[in-house]
Order: structure tokens, then C-alpha cells, then sequence
């Protein structure tokens, strides 16, 4: 029985009903692979997205906090913060970027004794420019921050500029 | 002989219901990954507005310090939008300043401030109304707007600021 039915299904196959079949195929194949690009173009996008927030986020927690705690600045300019603190010890720390855009914490003693703490922000994300402006109200001082970050996520580039400002509450 | 009947039957028509199927479940997918992934881009200029209402408040602490009557009432009318303006043009001190000029930043954030007079019981307690005006005490609110998604979100941030210098 089984035999019969298979020869009649075979023989009921037409050049028509095989054309639409392939016609109806291709364009699913279409559709398929046109959504799966697009899933990945914004998989791509969220990831560097989330990049972009989480590297902000740490970078400018750290300064703000840091900036807080200080007393005065040292210098803040291009690339480079230092901050006096002398409460709870006296302690100088150092926000600067490398030549290879990374964003780099450096604390010690005195101005020639510091040292090297480790970087702020994960290696997918480099530090476009982090710009420094000092803020001197004649009562108090506070920086300005002017950070713009950039990320590449398999080939797909985002980048955000972040803006905060920090009293120095040491300042006062 | 049934089987048969339906064996021979098997062709477009089921064809096409099974791609009806298949395309509603793919739709539904591919626009649940978008909104997924359009709402981590949202998240991203939130966490940028959060970063510059915080700016917004230590900028006008820093207008404070430099002299309490630059935002008194005879400065900065009360309830009335401001912008914010950051000086560079001196060479050697930089200068938050309060402006009525409207400025937007990277094209999309709008920030104002406002400052509204307190009032105080007789014992000291802010209150919402009655009481006297206290001339050494202002709140202040930030609030950033941007457009994302098409839609247009304000977020507001207040604190009060005294004159402590």
C-alpha cells in the first residue's frame, strides 16, 4: 500500500506546483536571512550601547568622587586631572589618559611618587578626549568634566560625549 | 483509504499556512529584539541626562559660591527658566554663568533651571505656604528634556541650596 501512494504522490507533482513551491521557498529565504541581519545589526548596536553607559558610569563615578574628596586642584587640563586631598591622609590621585586612550588611576604621596592603579574603564571602550576645565568661584573650586567615549562592536562604531561638573567640597 | 486521500491533498495550501505561521512567529520576534535593543539605546541618553542634571546642580552651587546674590530674587526671578552657560572666554578662570539665552547640547538635551523663593514656619521648618520668605535659602530645580524614540522625555532633579559662605 505504502508503495502505491508514493508512486501516485510522485506522479502528481506538476512543473507549476514546482515552481511556485521554489517561488514561495525563495522569499522565505529572503525574508529569514534579511531579519537575521537586522537582529544582529541591533544586537551589534546594544552591545555597544551598553559599552558606552557602563564605561561612563564607572569613569565619571570615579572622578566625581574623587573630585568630592579633594581639596584643591593641582592641575586640570587636557587629559589630566590631579587632586590634592589631605582628609582622611594627605594623598594625590591622578586621572589622565595614555596614548593609547585609555583612562588611567594614579594615586601616592607626592606628585613624583605616584603610582599606577590600573585603568577606569574596560579595553572595548577608548577615550576619545576627556577634557578637564577648572572652576574657581573665588569660595571654592570644581571641575568641569568633558568626556567623549567611543566603542567598536564587529565593525559597527558608536561613540557619546558625557558632560559632569564636581565641587571640590575640600575647596570651601 | 483516507490516508491516501490526504497524502494527495498535501500541497500549497499547507504550504501557505505554514508560512502564515512561521511569519507571524518571526515577526513577533524580530520586533520584540528591536524594542529590546531600541530601549538599551534609550537607556544610554538617560544615563547621559542623569550625568548632566547632576552638572546642572553643582553648576548653579558654583554660581552660589561666587556671590549668594547671583541667584537671590533681585538676580534670578522666581519660577523662571534659565539656561546654563559655561565662560571659557576668560584665560584664567572658567565661570558657570546663568543665562536667559536657550542653548541645546550634542542637538538634543534642553537643561533649564529654576529658582523659587522658601518659606519657613516659626520654627524654622520649610513649609509649602504661609509662613516668611527665607532670603538665604532657594530651591532649585534642574530639568533636562531630549527627544528619543520620537517621543520627548523631561526628567527634573531639585535640592535646596543655601547661602553658606
Amino acid at each position: 500500500m505504502f508503495k502505491k501512494i508514493k508512486q501516485k504522490k510522485i506522479q502528481g507533482f506538476t512543473l507549476v506546483e514546482m515552481m511556485i513551491y521554489l517561488a514561495l521557498m525563495t522569499i522565505i529565504a529572503v525574508v529569514i536571512v534579511q531579519s537575521i541581519v537586522i537582529v544582529l545589526k541591533s544586537n551589534r548596536k546594544g552591545f555597544a550601547e551598553s559599552n558606552l553607559r557602563n564605561a561612563a558610569y564607572s569613569a565619571l563615578e570615579a572622578i566625581v568622587r574623587e573630585l568630592h574628596a579633594s581639596d584643591s586642584i593641582i592641575i586640570a587640563t587636557d587629559g589630566l586631572l590631579q587632586l590634592n586631598q589631605t582628609n582622611p591622609i594627605v594623598n594625590i590621585v591622578q586621572f589622565s589618559t595614555s596614548s593609547d586612550a585609555r583612562l588611567n588611576l594614579f594615586e601616592g604621596g607626592s606628585t613624583s611618587t605616584l603610582s599606577y592603579l590600573g585603568p577606569l574603564i574596560s579595553k572595548d571602550v577608548i577615550v576619545k578626549s576627556l577634557i578637564f576645565f577648572p572652576i574657581n568661584t573665588g569660595k571654592s573650586q570644581a571641575v568641569k568634566i568633558q568626556m567623549n567615549l567611543t566603542t567598536t562592536v564587529d565593525g559597527q562604531t558608536k561613540s557619546e560625549w558625557f558632560y559632569d561638573t564636581a565641587i571640590l567640597k575640600g575647596s570651601y | 483509504m483516507g490516508r491516501k486521500n490526504l497524502q494527495k491533498g498535501s500541497g500549497l495550501v499547507e504550504i501557505l499556512v505554514a508560512i502564515f505561521i512561521f511569519s507571524i512567529i518571526l515577526g513577533a520576534l524580530i520586533n520584540a529584539s528591536s524594542a529590546y535593543f531600541s530601549g538599551a539605546g534609550a537607556n544610554l541618553l538617560s544615563t547621559k541626562a542623569a550625568y548632566l542634571a547632576e552638572e546642572g546642580i553643582e553648576a548653579v552651587k558654583t554660581i552660589r559660591d561666587s556671590n549668594w546674590s547671583n541667584i537671590s530674587t533681585s538676580t534670578l526671578e522666581d519660577n523662571t527658566d534659565y539656561y546654563l552657560y559655561f565662560d571659557t572666554s576668560s584665560s584664567t578662570n572658567n565661570i558657570w554663568k546663568a543665562t536667559t539665552t536657550a542653548s541645546i547640547i550634542d542637538n538634543n538635551f534642553v537643561r533649564t533651571f529654576k529658582v523659587n523663593s522658601v518659606n519657613r514656619d516659626a520654627n524654622g521648618r520649610i513649609i509649602s505656604s504661609g509662613g516668611t520668605i527665607d532670603a538665604y535659602t532657594k530651591k532649585l530645580t534642574v530639568s533636562i528634556s531630549w527627544v528619543s524614540n520620537n517621543s520627548t522625555t523631561t526628567k527634573s532633579l531639585s535640592t535646596y541650596i543655601t547661602n553658606i559662605l
